[in-house]
């Protein structure tokens, strides 16, 4: 079968059918196979009341903790600890966190920060490191 | 519209509805389903649980139960702290038998399996080298020096293994005095694998487990399979990721988890039993295994072994999915697991070893 003749074969209804749904297949691609942006960050203290932080909302915020206050600023749908009383500050190291499922903490001050989507599409269940 | 309109290309078109039938499904809301989750502080880390699709009563009273359970393992088996494991390192260094103690022995036995697999690269009877390391400390900054190249020379020359344990019927005794169990590389994933099992006492099919970013998980997330990211290890964000059905563990060795800094120099905690300094040729490993105290091992073994050796040993403690990222940055994995990552940030260099089984 040559190419026309294989051109042949479908409609014009056949290739919009088809056009629309491999860019609905690339679409879904994107859609559901990609990491998930957080929107929002709970914050869990035992010195304080849980924190519940849109992501979408630039600011610092002060959270106290078991050795003092931790800083968590919010940039660009992006969290990351800017201060800590701890002495290594690997949380400041860990830079921003922007993932639906990260978690990330002060342990010294017991101070965890859990990114979460809150959207039906599905993130990470979990980050390991 | 005509019957003719669509009769040429009859079996292009049932392909075309099946393919958007199936996007349909994927577009579907997920129904509702209960999930539990909590964080809390134990065993040294945070530990996260998730339970999916069980009632909240039942997720309560099954988090409470492994509450203490990780309570229970941190207390007995903290490397530092005066409890069982320390009463147990002072009667080794002895020589003199004593009774079997059973909240320790379990820990003992599969790791004397798993460290003669590895052929010593995991080594849980060095606790000594990693306190002169300073790593049997909450805080590092206090460290400023690496201890004197002499100091760890003369440890090397009478380095214990886990096989100078000995067992003789209700007794066992140490034949190294410079034995001191440190399950640094172990106890975490024990401690997951007894949770685990605890919440499957429960009835509780669907859950994770993790402990400071090394995890198991039993079941799915309701009607997809657990979706696990990989934290990049010299950047922010995630650079990989795995998904998880049935009963698998995830861990992960890295050397940006503990270190110290002095002179500029990093010092990470995953010390070769070999040299006796920090392994240097790996910057982190994943390994997917059944049970988490295997992965926990095998990923510090494998971290050891570095992108040369890493295969060999593999092979010899039975694991199926490994991947290495090289101290150059370059990833070294088994083709297995290469059909389960999906990389989310482009890899320069990716090696495929050869199969592993």
């Amino acid at each position: 079968m040559n190419h026309s003749g294989l051109a042949s074969l479908f409609t014009i209804a056949d290739k919009i059918l088809f056009f629309f749904s491999a860019a609905l297949i690339i679409a879904s691609y994107f859609y559901f196979w990609q990491s998930t942006p957080a929107h929002y960050a709970v914050v869990k203290s035992p010195q304080q009341n849980a924190l519940f932080i849109d992501l979408n909302d630039p600011k610092v915020h002060n959270v106290k903790g078991h050795l003092g206050i931790s800083t968590l600023k919010v940039h660009d749908g992006q969290i990351r600890f800017t201060a800590s009383p701890c002495k290594n500050k690997i949380c400041i190291q860990s830079g921003w966190h922007q993932h639906g499922g990260a978690i990330t903490a002060c342990l010294p001050n017991r101070i965890s920060v859990q990114l979460t989507s809150q959207s039906s599409t599905p993130g990470y269940d979990a980050i390991i490191f | 519209m005509s019957l003719h309109f669509f009769s040429t290309s009859r079996f292009v078109n049932a392909l075309l509805l099946i393919a958007f039938l199936s996007l349909v499904g994927c577009s579907t809301e997920s129904k509702p389903v209960p999930k539990f989750q909590e964080t809390v502080f134990t065993m040294g880390t945070l530990v996260e649980v998730t339970i999916v699709g069980e009632e909240e009563q039942l997720a309560e009273q099954a988090y409470a139960a492994i509450l203490d359970d990780f309570n229970y393992m941190h207390n007995t088996w903290h490397p530092w702290q005066r409890n069982a494991l320390a009463r147990i390192n002072g009667l080794l260094k002895t020589g003199a038998p004593f009774s079997l103690a059973p909240s320790i022995l379990p820990l003992i036995t599969k790791s004397q399996t798993l460290s003669k697999q590895s052929q010593g690269l995991f080594n849980p009877a060095i606790g000594k080298l990693v306190k002169l390391w300073g790593f049997h400390q909450d805080n590092l900054d206090e460290i400023f020096e690496p201890p004197e190249d002499s100091e760890i020379k003369a440890l090397l020359k009478n380095l214990p293994k886990m096989s100078d344990i000995k067992f003789n019927n209700l007794t066992m005794s140490g034949s190294n005095e410079n034995i001191q169990l440190d399950f640094g590389g172990f106890a975490k994933g024990a401690a997951v694998d007894a949770t685990i099992e605890h919440l499957k006492e429960f009835g509780i099919q669907n859950a994770v487990i993790n402990a400071g970013g090394d995890l198991r998980a039993i079941g799915q997330h309701n009607d997809r399979p657990w979706r696990i990211g990989i934290r990049n290890p010299r950047a922010n964000g995630v650079f990989a990721a795995i998904d998880i059905t049935g009963d698998e563990s995830v861990f992960t060795s890295g050397d940006y988890e503990r270190y110290f800094e002095a002179d500029g120099k990093r010092y990470h905690h995953i010390i070769d039993p070999r040299t006796g300094y920090p392994a240097n040729n790996t910057r982190s490993v994943t390994v997917i295994h059944s049970d988490a105290a295997t992965a926990d091992a095998a990923a510090t073994a494998l971290f050891i072994a570095g992108p040369e050796q890493w295969h060999e040993i593999a092979k010899a403690m039975g694991i199926k999915y490994v991947m290495l990222v090289a101290s150059n940055g370059d990833v070294h994995m088994n083709p297995a697991m290469s059909k389960r990552i999906q990389f989310t940030v482009k890899q320069a260099v990716i090696n495929i070893s050869k199969p592993l089984q």
